[in-house]
């Protein structure tokens, strides 16, 4: 049984998502703090109990797009400057 | 109207006659409803729910799509393409293939519609992410 705490969602991105650019993308809204959603910022993404890291590519008008990294959080925790260790 | 009111259906017959659909992740009710607002948010001229999903041929392309484009995610539910119909959802290919929207003008009927069709749940053996579920 794994018992490493879930982190907290930056932004809610469903990522199965996809549009007309090949990223899973959401809107404006759906984040924790919309200050935090700038292009280029990094993240911690998902929904329910799935996380990525995933860094802002695009903001179109209320449209959020973001690539997601590979692997756990941790491995890119150092990219999440934002956040309180 | 504005073409990105509604998303980019592929005309072009797919090339390995797809008999399963692929989602990443767990069918959760209330996400899944989430998930298919949202759509119809981004989406509203198309007049459907939808949420995200991809063909597969076979196992092998279930295969991957886990290596790929679902690597995040821990477990992935496979449908068949004939139990979607039977349930009334419509599966459309939409953006680059294999990707695919699960559609219904019903939001209750596409949540509960999902679930009727028992997909099979596959773990994901290239998810790599304990305790943070499927980066």
């Amino acid at each position: 049984m794994n018992n490493t705490p879930i982190p907290s969602l930056d932004l809610v991105v469903d990522l199965n998502s996809e549009d007309e650019s090949g990223l899973p993308w959401t809107f404006l809204n759906e984040a924790r703090d919309p200050a935090l959603i700038r292009q280029g910022a990094w993240l911690v993404v998902g929904e329910g109990t799935v996380r990525a890291v995933a860094q802002v590519v695009e903001i179109d008008d209320d449209i959020v797009r973001v690539r997601p990294l590979p692997g756990p959080v941790d491995e890119h925790r150092h990219l999440l400057s934002h956040r309180v260790a | 109207m504005n073409s990105e009111d509604l998303p980019g259906i592929r005309l072009s017959p797919e090339p390995d006659a797809p008999l399963l659909v692929v989602r990443g992740g767990v069918l959760e009710p209330d996400l899944t409803r989430a998930d298919a607002i949202r759509f119809l948010r981004r989406y509203p001229l198309w007049g459907r729910y939808g949420i995200w999903a991809y063909f597969a041929a076979d196992d092998e392309e279930i295969d991957v799509l886990c290596e790929t484009r679902l690597k995040r995610l821990e477990t992935v539910a496979v449908f068949l393409l004939s139990a979607l119909g039977a349930a009334g959802i419509e599966v459309v290919p939409t953006f680059r293939r294999p990707h695919v929207t699960l559609a219904h003008a019903d939001l209750e009927a596409l949540v509960d519609g999902l679930r009727s069709c028992e997909p099979r749940i596959v773990n994901n053996r290239y998810h790599r992410g304990p305790g943070d579920g499927r980066p």
